[in-house]
């Protein structure tokens, strides 16, 4: 029993902070174009994987993961919804199925009603502008979500050990089922 | 060394699905009382060991331990790896349950082949025997394990020779930590335990 103990004990030790590998992906639409970063449950960005972007089934639009494991695909206009696929080879392939609803569609054609009771008394400021200005502030929130959403992809050691727990159950059940009742 | 949920067609799932409750179904059956604590030990080796991860490049690899577990338990691998892989999938994401199947064989079947391999061929051979096999049955296990996953993608479309030679090349520098480890793992065993690998007390070194 010490054995099995120690052994037990030298496998937990083993898992440093090496994990295996599930490919993760985050997407979002920005503008007319899709953004987002692919990474595998270690953290470690994909470089180089093809990314396809698709909506009702047709294929709008790909691209390839750069260094840092982001991408930016520019698809047509009027796409609602679509799912974005990465496939990092060797059968590890992920899927995430986005729709536009935080992210309205840039919209020229409405804006220059609106503007007309503005125009007095401030210095005209662009859509443009407000996007950039808007997309500077939550750049910071945005990578916080994504640092989450990564360190939540990571195998933990509650996980881990109740894995373990789990077999050493299984193992129990066996061995009572198989046991001799007295 | 897992096949992700969504890439394999249903054939394929249902081939590997009925091949795994096959072989695990005589993995049970060739499963004694006695046998039970070791195939559950290897069996948390095996979800471990897939957490213990080889940064190479663009590339991420992790170990397998399949072949030195086929050593240890023959044909109860199967009820192992699926324990395992279950819960992996479960519990990590890793592959899903759909392609546990898939997995399972990929996994299992070079561990029964090349630990069945061991047993005929280098254990009462003395010390060095023991070693070799130890070595050359671990990365062996790595190897098929990663032929047989390049197999089931060009299956399934992938041109064959393009996955293989990525995934082969990928688990190289594994297959040598892993006949490494699974060399020194046979040399405690013959050591401390030789009833885990077959023989009796004393029989060898």
């Amino acid at each position: 029993m010490k054995k099995i103990a120690a052994t037990l004990a030298l496998m937990v030790l083993l898992v440093s902070p090496a994990w295996a590998h599930k490919v993760c992906m985050l997407s979002s639409f920005e503008g007319d174009s899709i953004t987002g970063e692919a990474y595998f449950s270690t953290g470690d960005p994909i470089v180089g994987s093809p990314v396809t972007v698709e909506s009702n089934g047709e294929e709008i639009g790909q691209g390839k993961t750069d260094e840092n494991g982001a991408f930016s695909i520019t698809i047509p206009k009027g796409v609602l919804s679509a799912k974005v696929t990465i496939n990092a080879g060797m059968g590890h392939v992920a899927h995430e199925e986005i729709a536009r609803e935080g992210a309205p569609e840039p919209s020229t054609a409405t804006e220059p009603q609106a503007q007309t009771t503005a125009e007095t008394s401030v210095p005209a400021v662009s859509l443009e502008d407000v996007k950039k200005a808007v997309a500077s502030e939550i750049s910071p929130v945005k990578k916080m979500v994504m640092d989450m959403e990564r360190a939540q992809s990571k195998p933990d050691m509650p996980k881990i050990l109740g894995g373990i727990g789990y077999i050493i159950g299984i193992v129990g059940a066996f061995m009572w089922g198989r046991s001799k009742r007295v | 060394m897992h096949i992700s949920e969504g890439v394999l067609s249903v054939p394929i799932l249902v081939a590997g699905a009925a091949l795994t409750v096959g072989f695990t179904a005589q993995g049970l059956r060739s499963m004694k009382a006695e046998d039970v604590p070791a195939t559950g030990i290897v069996s948390a080796g095996l979800f471990v060991a897939s957490l213990i991860h080889v940064s190479l490049g663009p590339s991420s690899v992790h170990l397998l331990l399949n072949g030195i577990s086929g050593a240890i338990l023959g044909w109860a691998i199967f009820p192992a790896c699926v324990v395992a892989l279950f819960l992996q999938a479960l519990l990590f994401q890793f592959g899903g349950l759909a392609v546990l199947g898939v997995n399972v064989m990929d996994m299992a079947f070079p561990g029964l082949i090349f630990g069945a391999l061991f047993r005929m061929l280098f254990v009462s051979r003395g010390k060095w025997a023991l070693l070799l096999g130890g070595f050359l049955c671990s990365a062996g296990g790595v190897i098929l394990t990663a032929l047989m996953t390049a197999g089931v993608l060009a299956l399934n479309g992938e041109g064959f020779m393009a996955a293989a030679k990525l995934i082969v090349w990928a688990h190289i520098p594994v297959a040598l930590i892993e006949g490494f480890v699974g060399a020194m793992a046979v040399l405690f065993l013959a050591k401390v335990r030789p009833g885990m690998i077959g023989r009796k007390q004393g029989e060898l070194l």
